[in-house]
């Protein structure tokens, strides 16, 4: 096998992230640094990003038969390695109270953000489950850092299980296509399919269901979201920005690769089942989240339904250019919305020592000693429930536009519940924020130390950009229509 | 180039304010009044250009002043702001209620000034911005933003008593408010995109403008659908019976300029809507369902006049007695005749002015008696100055007595449907009794009656010259439209001419 030095360039992503890995592997051998741990990390998460524009100079390419990199990957790559990075920024000082070693920390981080970008741009069954692996198993012990605290290894044992479990279906799954495609790149799947395209073969779309489970449980969707708010409540809220945010993002690109090409085999009991799944995690997702009380949870079932939204972009008959956008854009606005609010938390719980501030009732009054702060969250829920001037309003707007374009109008009357519904619970919140202060001082009260002013700022910025791309929101389109949606080498 | 300005200059004031509140203690009240009065001044001056305007062809534009710049080209939407002379009425009205509610709640705020001219001239802005916007994207998007200012005005400078049942009332009530608002805005929101699709599939034209939107060729149908859809989202608004829900409780919270704006200016622009929108772009369903809705406004103007009978809380009263007389608007909407037309827009005015004076006289007695419960009230009259007099006349002007603009509005709204609604119509007439019944009901106890025993003690302060000043004005602007109704009615007449010729041509078919 012969490699060029433009597919070498093309997977730089990837290797630089391994070295970054392995000088951080051998420096903890020889000596613990948390600095330069924190620093090798970011050079290198930083170099990552930098290489996708080298890398976007000779794309479309297939290096070798595993990968296949094209100009939307590299967007979705770009989301992941910010979203690690700002999870590295935010643990630096989370790390400094942990009581024991914390460079590991990192290279769980980078582990798990090779697994993301490999899984972009797979184009090979074997890629697709070790990417899924390699996601999966440094966040056990991302989920775990916490090992001391209440929830933290209950809520990692229970992911363990489930997605071993879940893994151990895809890779019978992937058996199953193997005994009848004879091979196992995508490429082939699809010859198969297009082949048996009058009578299908029950084995081969058993294997295929079987896989679909496996996306679907990682993206937390109906049947199969029993897991997400038990781990997100046991979780700290750093771990939560990346898992969150990138995790599902990686999963996600592939998850609308593959089915992209189903429904343009026109296989309808897919469509059917997904169009079930979607309205239930929807409704489900949003009347569950109205009971919560702690704030974890809540944002654990909003995601639920956040996902069962971003699935109506598949269910498409025809043209898939403006569903990669609608993709491209919702992603955008939940990226943003997740980094900021579990940013928020996350800094709000290391500046006040060791406690997790989760509980919707400590945000309780926070408008009237911080007002900043609980306008970044406001700003940041309100673009989560897809309210104007915000860049969720305009994620919501391409749903709504595509659902009307498909001509889709039980599931326009779902989405319009489902939203109201969401409102309420996300206005439920954003009430606490601004309800009067108790007189008795039971109450924790939310403290900044002089170290957190930089994040706020960083917040602050965030938050902005949510308002400032809602209201211009031709930048983002821009750049998505730019990135040339194209699924596959072969279609 | 005019036409941005006057969204501009609120919005941009709101921000002032918020920013001088820290250096001195007042200046957020001048500078609000000054920037509304500037755009008061403003919206005069546009009255003076000559407002006919000679369309060369069915492509061109009908509008008297236009501004559009591109915004988001993928869907093909664009900033445009336009206007004729229903919408410079309207941006007049506007204005005016601005000034008179920062005049109101002038000694009343005491805390965050800044933040509460903030929340009040955002208001205003989005509503202009409302008035003003003929895509229907950047409609649905000044709809939406207006929320969250009048939110903000009831969660903290709500409806004060030392209780904390009251205070837990408040959020649930504004939350209510939020809700309501969001149904209305998401039905409206799918409504907005379905038609623009079908515009889309007919024409490969993908446009949000309402000049291109009202030629699409739908099947009736669909059109029946997204007319509803659209008339559903204006009537939460409005509001129409059976989505009143939240208008009466959102009066007994909030603060009393609060209360003047949405009654004033937040309910007048689902009028407006109503009025641009469902008939100018869907004519064909629209008389179809005519009779329904002519209906549906008639069981609203007995329904809550009515209800206002039970009321203890006079805003409360006030409230209902205001949706009652959107009962009207909506028969004379749907009735197509030219001169009801007439009516509804000196009617939309005139209302305004009369219960907005009425809710800065409730708000006056607040700071008196520090009640707004009737039976706790009584005998008032000897006892403070000004006041009842003004709230006698204002009263009276509500229920419509010659002399004022309602009744030119109410005489013409009823005389112009009554040539093809004589059933419909003189059932309507008959809740002018019962208007009238409440209202004299509200002053008797109020300020006639039998002393009662806590209001012997209080010496009721001089009434400021402020208070006298808003109050005459208003009387002044109300007599004015009532001897001279022409100075509206002559802006008014071309463009509402214009909607109602397209939407008349289908309700010939359908008669009550």
């Amino acid at each position: 096998m012969i490699i060029t030095i433009n597919q070498l360039i093309s997977c730089s992503p990837l290797l630089i992230l391994l070295s970054t890995a392995i000088v951080i592997m051998l420096f903890i051998a020889y000596n613990r640094n948390h600095a330069f741990t924190f620093l090798c990390s970011i050079i290198g998460l930083s170099f990552t990003l930098l290489s996708l524009y080298f890398v976007q100079k000779n794309i479309p390419t297939n290096v070798t038969i595993l990968f296949h990199i094209d100009k939307y990957s590299l967007f979705y790559i770009a989301m992941i390695v910010l979203s690690s990075m700002i999870s590295c920024v935010f643990a630096y000082s989370w790390l400094k109270n942990c009581p024991y070693d914390y460079e590991e920390f990192y290279l769980f981080l980078l582990f798990s953000t090779i697994g993301c970008i490999s899984l972009i741009i797979a184009n090979h069954m074997s890629v697709l489950f070790i990417g899924m692996e390699l996601i999966s198993l440094p966040m056990l012990g991302l989920i775990a850092y916490t090992y001391f605290k209440k929830h933290s290894l209950e809520s990692a044992v229970k992911y363990m299980i489930l997605s071993c479990t879940v893994s151990v279906l895809a890779l019978f799954g992937i058996a199953l296509i193997y005994s009848i495609s004879g091979s196992l790149t995508f490429f082939s799947l699809m010859y198969e399919l297009l082949m048996s395209m009058s009578h299908p073969n029950i084995v081969l779309l058993c294997g295929v269901g079987l896989v679909i489970v496996a996306f679907v449980f990682k993206l937390s969707i109906f049947p199969f979201h029993i897991w997400t708010p038990d781990v997100y409540n046991g979780t700290p809220s750093i771990v939560l920005i990346y898992l969150s945010t990138a995790a599902k993002i990686a999963v996600f690109s592939l998850f609308f690769k593959l089915f992209s090409f189903l429904t343009f085999f026109n296989i309808g009991f897919f469509n059917i089942a997904l169009e079930i799944m979607l309205c239930c995690s929807i409704v489900f997702g949003h009347i569950m989240a109205l009971f919560q009380t702690s704030i974890k949870r809540f944002l654990g079932y909003s995601s639920i339904s956040q996902f069962g939204y971003l699935l109506v972009s598949l269910l498409n008959s025809s043209n898939f250019n403006f569903s990669l956008e609608v993709v491209g854009v919702y992603l955008i606005s939940y990226w943003l919305s997740n980094i900021g609010i579990f940013g928020l938390m996350s800094m709000i719980s290391n500046a006040n020592c060791k406690l997790e501030f989760d509980c919707i009732s400590c945000y309780r009054s926070l408008f009237w000693y911080n007002p900043v702060l609980s306008s970044i969250m406001t700003i940041t829920l309100l673009s989560l429930s897809g309210i104007p001037i915000t860049i969720g309003f305009i994620s919501k707007f391409y749903l709504l536009s595509l659902i009307i374009k498909e001509h889709l109008w039980f599931l326009g009357m779902i989405f319009i519940l489902g939203s109201m519904i969401g409102i309420y619970s996300y206005l439920k919140i954003i009430t606490f924020l601004y309800l009067k202060p108790v007189t008795n001082s039971s109450v924790k009260k939310i403290i900044l130390n002089t170290h957190s002013k930089k994040y706020v700022f960083f917040l602050f910025m965030i938050s902005l950009l949510i308002v400032i791309l809602g209201i211009f929101p031709d930048m983002v389109i821009n750049v998505i229509s730019r990135s040339e949606p194209r699924l596959f080498n072969i279609v | 180039m005019l036409l941005p300005i006057f969204i501009m200059v609120p919005f941009l004031g709101g921000i002032l304010c918020l920013l001088c509140d820290q250096y001195s203690l007042k200046i957020a009240h001048y500078i609000a009044l000054i920037l509304m009065s500037i755009v008061f001044a403003l919206s005069i001056s546009l009255l003076f250009y000559d407002l006919t305007v000679y369309v060369p062809s069915i492509y061109g534009s009908h509008w008297n002043f236009e501004y559009e710049t591109p915004w988001i080209p993928r869907f093909g939407i664009t900033f445009h702001l336009a206007a004729d002379g229903l919408s410079i009425l309207m941006l007049v009205l506007t204005s005016i209620l601005g000034i008179v509610s920062i005049l109101c709640s002038w000694n009343k705020i005491k805390r965050n000034i800044g933040f509460f001219y903030l929340n009040l001239l955002w208001i205003l802005s989005f509503s202009i911005g409302i008035l003003l916007s003929v895509d229907l994207f950047l409609f649905f998007i000044f709809w939406e933003v207006m929320i969250f200012p009048a939110y903000f005005l009831i969660i903290f400078w709500g409806y004060k008593i030392d209780n904390k049942k009251t205070c837990l009332n408040r959020y649930i009530i504004a939350n209510k408010f939020f809700m309501y608002s969001q149904c209305s805005g998401l039905i409206l929101l799918f409504s907005i995109l379905a038609l623009v699709h079908c515009h889309y599939i007919s024409t490969h034209i993908l446009s949000f403008s309402y000049d291109a939107l009202h030629n699409v060729h739908v099947n009736f149908f669909l059109e029946t659908c997204i007319m509803l859809g659209f008339f559903l989202a204006f009537s939460i608004k409005i509001p129409i019976v059976p989505f009143h829900g939240w208008l009466p409780d959102f009066h007994t919270y909030s603060p009393i300029s609060g209360s003047l704006d949405i009654s004033g200016i937040l309910l007048k622009t689902a009028v407006y809507a109503l009025l641009r929108f469902n008939i100018f772009l869907f004519p064909h369903s629209s008389a179809r369902f005519a009779c329904y809705f002519m209906i549906l406004g008639l069981i609203t103007i007995f329904y809550t006049a009515l209800i206002a009978f039970s009321q203890t809380d006079i805003k409360r009263l006030v409230a209902y007695s205001s949706i009652s007389h959107s009962g009207f608007v909506l028969v004379a909407i749907y009735s197509a005749s030219q001169i009801a037309y007439q009516g509804v827009i000196v009617q939309t005015i005139s209302y305004a002015l009369s219960t907005a004076a009425l809710y800065c006289l409730i708000g006056q007695l607040f700071q008196r008696v520090h009640t707004r419960d009737m039976r706790k009230m009584g005998g008032l009259w000897s006892s403070i100055k000004w006041i009842p007099g003004f709230s006698l006349f204002f009263s009276v002007a509500n229920l419509g007595i010659p002399g004022t603009g309602n009744f030119v509005g109410e005489f013409m709204i009823l005389f112009g449907a009554f040539k093809n609604n004589i059933l419909l119509v003189s059932i309507a007439s008959f809740s002018l009794i019962i208007s009238a019944l409440y209202s004299l009901m509200m002053i008797q106890k109020i300020y006639f009656g039998v002393h009662s025993r806590s209001n012997d003690v209080v010496i009721m302060p001089y009434t400021s010259f402020r208070e006298i000043f808003i109050s005459v004005s208003l009387l002044v602007m109300l007599i004015l439209i009532g001897l001279y109704p022409n100075i509206i009615m002559n802006i008014s007449e071309l463009p509402l001419n214009n909607l109602r010729s397209v939407f008349s041509n289908f309700i010939l078919i359908t008669r009550l």
